[in-house]
């Protein structure tokens, strides 16, 4: 590790590496503190966590063990809140059966129903009549209910948006941790000008701006819906813009033009390629969607431009992140990401057979989502319709989760709304 | 023992070989069991090309005259063409290899031609920034500012270093996209320039497959952003392109002589105008740039004219592109079948007369066909179309009816003209020939079209033409260049 003396003297990439190394370190000591707190470090009730620990390094390099058994016991509080106060599992026949106090271990994940969203058994048509389903109601808290991208695959499903409630502290909680769990590995410093493309009133929008305040970055720009291009470019220009968040390509039309008046980073690179990578200012590029293109992955590795990925959804940030920061013989990088337990925990599950199953590397499956603390909606087990690929369980970055890559959206309406139990 | 193959395409970006950021796709001879992978570039990689290109553009037009004479002088001296890179040409391109070699050692011609041409115009001039090379007729006019962009057809060797030769000498930026059915000559040429020192950035290539749909906006985003949009080969494609993207800001430039016209007075020298109509029209290319119609003042003169043509189209050689002796080249089957419907049905209804029937020789050969029209007529898929190997003669009375017929059949380019129009007469040359005729010369100066050619055919970029012009716009009411082989 760097000393602190070498502080002023490093070079910027290895002061990145250091600012890293330096967080891990205080994350650990931090993480150890408010664990000791407990009483029973396997019983935590999540609600009672302050904010600040869904940020800590030191999660994705714990003992894999002893993270399950923390993660299982505050599961436990958040199953129960969500049996008790959860209109959608509440109702649920599938649910009866589910006994919170059993639950010792992650891995019994696999006994708890499916949330689905479509098909029979899917909850999609009635939280369209009925979005409080989705509210809890033990939390007399202003909640906003972010919409999902609507990303269907059929007219049943394409722009019929079903709400994720959300509380101003899980918009902190998701907020650190994407700032010091994503961001920060990224490569993303406090010394950054950064600027950002996605929609502000988009949950993952609003939730990039927090994360970069958090890190304490020097600007904040964010793209205004009617900056075209040409305009964002100058602003670039204009700040010094080092960092910015930008999804890889915009929609086109059936002409090949942009449509929706998105700003994508293959539509900056195109028109100003002077301004990234090793020539420009533009050092940093945080580029999601359900992969990476190899394209942007090879322009970065030819112009040095540090370039990562991170999973997310209206329902859940962040899953999974891959890094900039470790070594070069990490497997996390670009589209492999390393999976993020806390506030939410992602697996990747086989669906097909009898009983469903976690898959091990090099098996594809559904990606279920399930939330470990929020005050507003709880997923448990949601099949959200994402695939991925288990690429690893090890990785010479140090993290102690699995890596997964080859994320796609499910285009198979029957694998997302069958197999296993389910929601009913 | 496996040959190990040296031709390797790629992208040409800011003097430097870089594969696509997005992989590759693989060209298929139409002819031949052979391929080679292209780079498929993707927006990214047309990101880089024009920032490369910006930046280039001060270096570029910076380099004194001298300099820019120099590099291409040195590209002369050091061009030289393997017989691996001609096997490449002739498998993609169907062309006989005696035509092949031909045109590709022209580019080693048009270094030399360019910047003498330049010189002879511009004298040291040309040197000051912000001056183009401003040139009637079918030398280009390259603005030193904003960046060029040119599409190149598959169908001649020698079209890259036209196009870059005249970018050096106007230490332009340009960013080509070759043809991917030959993508080979324009990576060759822009590699060779900058090794002889034109600015890293000043010449670039990407690649990219256009059936791909995913890269429908590659055209558009290269013509849009673009001050100079030069098109060479087809004028329906062209056409097409240009009007798909407007760019109020560029300037459009199309090079397609394929349905070139000749006129033949009464009194020319009918054997030696043969010869250079079929070196115009057949001596060239399989489908491209040449003349296609030959209007014959005097039905006994055009009868004649076609007589001789007949006789020499029978010393035209079908056979293995490869073989030396060999003059007409493969076509591809699309093309073949193409002509075919339209020679026979024309023979159905008699509106065409043949000297001799389509002979279609094998899957990708014909004898080369001469059509006699008996009435000139514009909307003639002969006039209008641009078949291989196929040339139509017609006879009007008179000369002005030629113009006539010329200008009623030329509207196709931009600016409703012709890109150029050969003409045969008796005089020594056009100077004469105006003096002696003032009533035909008026009819000329009504001629639509951007070249004369006088008593020499073509616009061959043959090194044994000289085709600097006379620049006569004060002799004639509007501006054309006449290409006259006496001067």
């Amino acid at each position: 590790m760097m000393q602190e003396t070498a502080f002023g003297e490093l070079h910027a990439d290895e002061q990145l590496v250091h600012d890293f190394e330096m967080q891990r370190a205080r994350d650990e000591v931090r993480l150890r503190e408010i664990l000791d707190s407990y009483p029973d470090k396997n019983n935590i009730d999540p609600d009672t966590l302050p904010s600040e620990t869904w940020g800590l390094l030191a999660w994705e390099f714990m003992d894999l063990g002893l993270r399950d058994r923390i993660l299982a016991g505050m599961f436990r509080h958040s199953l129960a809140r969500a049996k008790k106060a959860m209109p959608i599992y509440e109702q649920s026949l599938a649910y009866v059966d589910v006994c919170p106090e059993l639950f010792e271990s992650m891995e019994q994940l696999v006994q708890i129903p499916v949330l689905v969203k479509d098909g029979l058994h899917g909850f999609r048509q009635k939280v369209r009549s009925n979005p409080s389903l989705l509210r809890p109601t033990d939390k007399a808290v202003l909640m906003t209910p972010y919409l999902s991208g609507g990303t269907g695959i059929d007219n049943q499903t394409v722009g019929k948006s079903t709400p994720t409630w959300i509380s101003e502290r899980d918009l902190e909680r998701e907020s650190l941790a994407l700032a010091f769990r994503c961001f920060l590995p990224g490569g993303f410093s406090k010394a950054m000008k950064f600027m950002n493309f996605y929609n502000l009133a988009h949950k993952g929008g609003e939730e990039i701006k927090r994360a970069i305040n958090h890190l304490g970055a020097q600007v904040f720009l964010p793209r205004r819906p009617e900056d075209s291009v040409e305009q964002c470019l100058e602003y670039m220009d204009l700040f010094g813009i080092t960092a910015l968040a930008a999804v890889p390509q915009s929609p086109r039309d059936k002409k090949g033009a942009p449509k929706g008046g998105a700003v994508s980073f293959d539509d900056l690179y195109a028109r100003k390629a002077e301004l990234f990578g090793s020539k420009g200012t533009v050092k940093s590029a945080f580029v999601t969607g359900f992969a990476i293109p190899e394209s942007v992955i090879n322009l970065a590795q030819r112009n040095s431009l540090n370039l990562f990925s991170t999973w997310g959804a209206s329902e859940a940030i962040p899953g999974a992140t891959s890094t900039v920061l470790g070594p070069p013989t990490r497997i996390c990088k670009y589209n492999n990401q390393h999976l993020l337990y806390f506030p939410h925990y992602l697996a990747v599950m086989d669906l097909t057979g009898a009983q469903p199953r976690f898959c091990q590397p090099g098996e594809e499956g559904l990606l279920l989502v399930t939330t470990i603390a929020r005050d507003g909606t709880l997923f448990i087990n949601y099949a959200i319709g994402d695939r991925a690929t288990v690429i690893s369980n090890h990785c010479e970055c140090g993290r102690t989760t699995p890596v997964i890559g080859k994320i796609r959206r499910e285009d198979n309406p029957g694998e997302l709304s069958s197999g296993g139990c389910r929601y009913a | 023992m496996q040959v190990r193959m040296t031709i390797r395409i790629t992208n040409f970006v800011g003097g430097k070989f870089h594969d696509s950021l997005d992989g590759a796709f693989s060209v298929s001879s139409p002819f031949f069991d052979y391929a080679v992978d292209v780079p498929n570039s993707c927006v990214l990689d047309l990101g880089d090309a024009f920032s490369v290109a910006k930046k280039a553009q001060v270096a570029c037009a910076s380099l004194s005259f001298e300099a820019r004479r120099e590099i291409l002088k040195k590209a002369a001296e050091r061009f030289i063409i393997s017989d691996e890179e001609l096997a490449h040409l002739v498998k993609m391109q169907g062309m006989p290899i005696r035509f092949v070699k031909q045109h590709a050692m022209y580019s080693r011609e048009l270094f030399f031609h360019t910047a003498n041409a330049a010189e002879r115009r511009h004298g040291h001039a040309l040197g000051h920034l912000g001056e183009s090379m401003d040139v009637h007729g079918f030398e280009l006019s390259l603005p030193p500012e904003g960046i060029a962009v040119a599409f190149i057809p598959p169908n001649d060797p020698a079209e890259a270093a036209f196009v870059l030769s005249h970018v050096v000498m106007s230490g332009a930026v340009i960013i080509i996209k070759p043809s991917q059915q030959e993508p080979y000559m324009a990576l060759k040429i822009a590699s060779l320039l900058t090794e002889c020192g034109y600015p890293p950035g000043g010449i670039n290539v990407v690649h990219w497959n256009t059936a791909d749909a995913t890269r429908s906006e590659l055209t558009h985003f290269l013509l849009r952003d673009s001050k100079y949009r030069i098109f060479m080969g087809d004028y329906d494609s062209a056409h097409t392109m240009f009007a798909s993207v407007e760019n109020r800001n560029a300037k459009n430039c199309i090079f397609s002589a394929g349905k070139s016209k000749a006129i033949v007075d009464d009194g020319a020298d009918l054997e030696r105008t043969a010869e250079s109509i079929i070196e115009s029209s057949l001596y060239w290319t399989n489908n491209c740039v040449s003349t296609k119609s030959v209007i014959v003042v005097g039905e006994q003169n055009a009868k004649r004219l076609s007589e001789i043509l007949e006789r020499k189209f029978r010393d035209f050689m079908v056979g293995d592109p490869f073989n030396p002796d060999t003059t007409i080249g493969y076509v591809d089957e699309k093309t073949l079948d193409e002509l075919e419907q339209v020679a026979r049905g024309q023979n159905d209804f008699s509106y065409a007369h043949f000297h001799h029937n389509f002979v279609r020789v094998n899957k990708f050969q014909m004898n080369p066909l001469l059509v006699w029209l008996p009435h000139p007529d514009a909307e003639s898929p002969f006039v209008s179309h641009e078949f291989p190997y196929t040339l139509a003669v017609m006879s009007v009375p008179t000369f002005e009816d030629a113009v006539h017929f010329v200008n009623e059949a030329s509207g196709f380019l931009l600016e409703k003209k012709s890109m150029a129009v050969s003409l045969y007469a008796t005089e020594a040359s056009f100077t004469d020939f105006a003096k002696s005729n003032p009533g035909k010369l008026k009819s000329i100066i009504g001629l639509k079209s951007h070249l004369l050619f006088y008593n020499k055919p073509s616009t061959c970029l043959s090194p044994h033409l000289r085709h600097q012009g006379t620049d006569l716009t004060g002799f004639l009411s509007r501006p054309m260049t006449i290409v006259d082989s006496k001067i």
